[in-house]
């Protein structure tokens, strides 16, 4: 087991992965840049290296200072959270080069996954079903041939992409030819890789993923499925929850052994999410995340297991401690992300002083968060202040839960999405279930958005 | 409230800005109704070691006993805390010598501090503040009180602060206007209190500019108190780390005071086996060397100040 983890991240996850660690007897070592030296995941480590100045690129990824840390202090493994160095193939390689185990996957699958043309290729040589849509596009003339093959409306995806980045929704040509510029420009921009390709866009789909884990010894068990379909106009997700709800015993069914297969297919050693779009009885698989992700807290709460203790054990070489006969789901659980953001502009992000920090707790709440009063937002990093996750044996209580624990937060200093979730927990459509991705967006536009 | 008597001291780094932080710190857990001049202490017997420094301290606090061990040990870690060390090497040692009415005897705390009479570093600045220690000092041998030294520049420094953060926001009060003004130094002095604020002398920058505080009592006769002699502090530069990575001193190494004739290499920070160079901007004297040869730095860590 290892002695020391270096947690190459901040905020939340930080602290997150830092308890997951001490439950082990793990000593653990953060990072933070000069924008985070008050920041709470600084002090709860037992150790903390300022890596650089608060630009990302400087500190978050800067890898020679990240590696110097571990080494320095003695730590034997590195945990990357998520975003910033997480699916970083270069990096993994980088840490075992230095004698460290990464706590993820092989390099191997991180880069065949994070390709996203790779990663359909392969999946659908696994047979798993997925968008119909081209390998990476070399020219505008390509991508106006291949959408007129494909038909409108078409989606234009940057092969490194997430969290949004990069994609561009098209429904005639004359859109194509903006859209193919600019998420190029965007992708080069924050992945460094401007590369695009294009699927068809499935008309008003619900984003359904579905958590896998995997070990070194061929085990692979999925943990259930999670609807994220509750997008900002950006794709980010703001609500998840788990189970997805009204969606048909066959679809889910499928949709499981379709992830198994899929995280057998490139031997997935980890824990890892596989994302699909649900059209009716259609699915279609999206990507697969190489990593834990935001909101895995709400599998956490409905099938009772500690992702990330899962995470470090199986990084560690140990079977898993469960087979997929001890999973059984209880209930319903559901997040919202409270994030420093104005919803009424986009979601734009806000950075400012917590003025007022109060979070809920009771019956079914747990709260994953960084946020204190006092404690300055920087402007450099994601919004993500505080997510909060509710429990009930039914969606309904479920939903009741959450409503109460909305109404106990208050965050004063920026604006944040406390608001838009409450009035989501509230509308009259998310509470009969099944909402598309197109949802969030006509919510706050005052448009009736249809399921 | 009850009154507790604080022995600081410390000999890392900068030893009496530590104690000095420190003494500021003491303001966030009580009131410090009065402090101590900053004494030099030299260890007896042990070579290669840097001079300690000492100061005592009245604090007024509601904290019991071990609550208030707790908090200081608190403060200790937060001005000490290094990179690569949670719990690493003191910068600053907090004791509790004495709490008015209450004894304590426990592997944790002994209260009075069972060393407390034949320490002549804790004696002398004790008995500077408070008069029922005066015999004991008296008592101490003319060796041991000799090897306790009272710095110079903090003498008359032995105040009564009723409120820290009055006298902070103040004090900040007095720099901005400072700032504004386009003034170097400026004073306020009343009854029990003076405040001093200086900047560098060359023109202003946005950052806010450094304070340092001398108050005085109105009865403590002070060399400065008059105000118009304070020669203007001299520009410096703070290098800083750029790397994580190991500090290794270039040879010869140098040391707060050392001049520097030329531009050359002080250290350099080993990090992934690169030598990363930290060079002197040109001709100056080294003011503060922050570091130990061979500790862990991180990024944007203070290494030397050099007066230029």
């Amino acid at each position: 087991m290892f002695k020391k983890i270096l947690i190459a991240n901040r905020g939340e996850i930080s602290m997150r992965v830092n308890r997951a660690a001490h439950e082990l007897g793990i000593a653990t070592v953060a990072i933070f840049s000069e924008a985070d030296r008050a920041s709470l995941h600084v002090r709860n480590a037992d150790e903390a290296f300022c890596v650089g100045p608060g630009a990302v690129a400087r500190s978050y990824l800067n890898i020679p200072n990240i590696i110097s840390s571990a080494l320095i202090s003695g730590a034997d493994a590195i945990h990357p959270g998520y975003g910033f160095l997480a699916e970083n193939a270069r990096f993994a390689e980088i840490c075992t080069d230095h004698g460290l185990t990464f706590i993820g996957p092989k390099p191997v699958t991180i880069s065949q996954m994070g390709d996203k043309a790779t990663a359909k290729s392969i999946m659908k040589a696994a047979g798993v079903p997925t968008t119909p849509g081209t390998d990476i596009l070399g020219s505008l003339a390509e991508a106006l041939e291949a959408a007129a093959g494909i038909g409108y409306p078409v989606m234009l995806k940057a092969t490194a992409g997430g969290g949004g980045k990069g994609m561009r929704a098209v429904r005639t040509p004359e859109q194509l030819e903006h859209a193919y510029a600019t998420a190029q420009a965007e992708a080069e921009a924050n992945f460094k890789d401007g590369r695009l390709y294009m699927e068809k866009l499935i008309d008003r789909p619900r984003h359904v993923e579905v958590q896998v884990l995997g070990d070194a010894f061929g085990n692979v068990v999925h943990i259930g499925e999670r609807d994220c379909s509750v997008q900002k106009p950006s794709h980010q997700k703001l609500v998840e929850e788990a189970p997805a709800p009204v969606l048909s015993d066959s679809v889910r069914t499928q949709l499981h052994k379709v992830a198994v297969t899929a995280a057998r297919a490139v031997d997935y050693q980890s824990v890892g999410t596989l994302e699909f779009l649900v059209s009716g009885d259609d699915v279609y698989f999206m990507e697969m995340n190489t990593r834990i992700q935001v909101e895995h807290p709400v599998t956490e709460m409905l099938y009772r297991v500690d992702l990330i203790r899962e995470q470090i054990l199986v990084a560690a070489g140990q079977p898993l401690t469960f087979g997929q006969a001890d999973l059984v789901p209880v209930g319903h659980a559901i997040e919202c992300r409270i994030n420093a953001e104005e919803p009424a502009a986009n979601f734009a992000p806000a950075a400012g002083l917590l003025t007022d920090v109060a979070l809920p707790g009771g019956p079914g709440i747990r709260v994953d968060s960084y946020a204190y009063a006092g404690l300055s937002i920087p402007p450099f990093y994601d919004s993500l202040i505080a997510k909060i996750v509710a429990h009930g044996a039914t969606r309904d209580e479920a939903i009741g839960r959450m409503s109460s624990a909305l109404r106990d937060t208050h965050i004063g200093g920026v604006n944040t999405t406390i608001d838009i979730c409450a009035t989501i927990m509230h509308d009259p459509q998310f509470r009969e279930g099944g909402v598309s991705i197109d949802y969030l967006p006509g919510l706050v536009t005052g448009t009736a958005a249809t399921r | 409230m009850p009154l507790a008597r604080i022995g600081l001291g410390s000999n890392l780094g900068n030893a009496a800005r530590n104690v000095e932080r420190a003494l500021l710190a003491l303001g966030t857990i009580g009131t410090v109704t009065a402090r101590s001049a900053l004494y030099r202490s030299k260890p007896w017997g042990v070579r290669n070691q840097p001079d300690f420094v000492n100061a005592a301290a009245l604090l007024d606090t509601q904290l019991e006993p071990h609550a208030l061990l707790r908090a200081l040990k608190a403060i200790e870690r937060e001005l000490g805390r290094r990179p690569g060390y949670r719990w690493g090497p003191r910068m600053i040692d907090l004791d509790i010598l004495v709490y008015e009415g209450v004894e304590v005897t426990g592997p944790e705390l002994e209260i009075p501090h069972p060393r407390l009479r034949e320490r002549a570093f804790v004696l002398v600045p004790l008995a500077e503040i408070d008069p029922s220690f005066l015999a004991a000092r008296d008592a101490l041998g003319a060796r041991d009180r000799l090897a306790v030294q009272r710095i110079p520049g903090a003498a008359a420094r032995s105040r009564s602060i009723v409120n820290w953060d009055e006298t902070l926001e103040r004090a900040r009060a007095a720099a901005e206007f400072c700032a504004s003004a386009g003034l170097v130094r400026f004073r306020i002095e009343e009854d029990e209190l003076g405040i001093e604020v200086r900047r560098p002398g060359r023109p202003a920058r946005a950052a806010v500019p450094p304070v340092s505080e001398a108050a005085a009592h109105t009865n403590g006769a002070h060399g400065s108190s008059n105000g118009s002699t304070v020669p203007a502090e001299k520009p410096k530069t703070v290098l800083k780390a750029e790397f994580v990575g190991i500090i290794r001193f270039s040879r010869p190494s140098v040391a707060a005071g050392t001049v520097l004739a030329e531009d050359r290499e002080l250290a350099y920070v080993e990090s992934l086996g690169i030598r990363n160079p930290v060079r002197s901007a040109g001709k100056g004297r080294v003011a503060d060397v922050f570091v130990t040869d061979g500790q862990a730095v991180e990024y944007g860590q203070p290494l030397f100040s050099i007066e230029t």
